[in-house]
């Protein structure tokens, strides 16, 4: 370790701070697995078992994919235990599909208002976005 | 002066002189991250000067490397 100019006296021992931004890398292959479980009931609940069981096998396909291809790939390593960096990579690409499915629902919104349609359920889906937008602002400028 | 306008353009970039540090310590980008707790990717992408990073791990590589903030990231032009 090289001196330093800090007449402070702070150590120079490396931040430990940083490893508790990683996740454990089991989260996303569990939730993955759990939403193929949800598909399954819920498909086995509308009479189509066959579909819950093509996408609970699809989602635990995934996730083996993810976690197996993680040991050879550090992209992949990285949607299981991101760090900062591809934390805010993930943020990004979050928001992004967020503005392109809230225009979806606005297009469609509109859409069917000029078929002469009531909005349903695209207006609730547009108050439900909105009213959670405004809570988030609320929340983050009290915390922040 | 600190041209505030240039801190919060989301473009801003910092020369520094990560990769520089790390070849003197003969240590590779994937060394690099383990002991700092990120990726080798984040590594090559800072020293590219293509990711400015947090604070803390700001001052995680001047601590690693025993040396402070200033003199391990600069806001001259690359």
């Amino acid at each position: 370790m090289k001196e330093t100019n800090d007449t402070q006296g702070r150590s120079a021992a490396p931040y430990s701070g940083l490893k508790s931004v990683r996740t454990s890398r089991w989260v996303m292959p569990i939730f993955t697995v759990l939403m193929g479980v949800v598909i399954l009931v819920a498909s086995w609940m509308g009479g189509n078992p066959r579909d819950g069981l093509f996408g609970l096998a699809l989602m635990t396909c995934l996730a083996g994919a993810v976690m197996l291809g993680g040991r050879r790939s550090e992209s992949l390593r990285l949607m299981t235990q991101p760090d900062e960096r591809w934390a805010g990579i993930d943020r990004a690409a979050s928001l992004l599909a967020g503005y392109v499915l809230l225009t979806l629902v606005i297009g469609s919104w509109i859409y069917e208002l000029s078929q002469g349609q009531d909005g349903d359920p695209y207006a609730r889906l547009m108050a439900i976005t909105g009213a959670s937008y405004l809570i988030a602002l609320v929340f983050l400028r009290w915390r922040r | 002066m600190l041209d505030t306008s240039r801190v919060t353009s989301y473009l801003y970039t910092m020369h520094n002189i990560v990769r520089e540090l790390r070849q003197e310590e003969n240590l590779s980008q994937g060394q690099l991250g383990d002991a700092l707790g990120v990726s080798r990717q984040t590594i090559n992408s800072i020293e590219q000067g293509r990711y400015l990073p947090s604070l803390p791990l700001a001052m995680g590589i001047a601590r690693h490397f025993g040396r402070s903030v200033e003199e391990v990231f600069d806001e001259g032009d690359e």
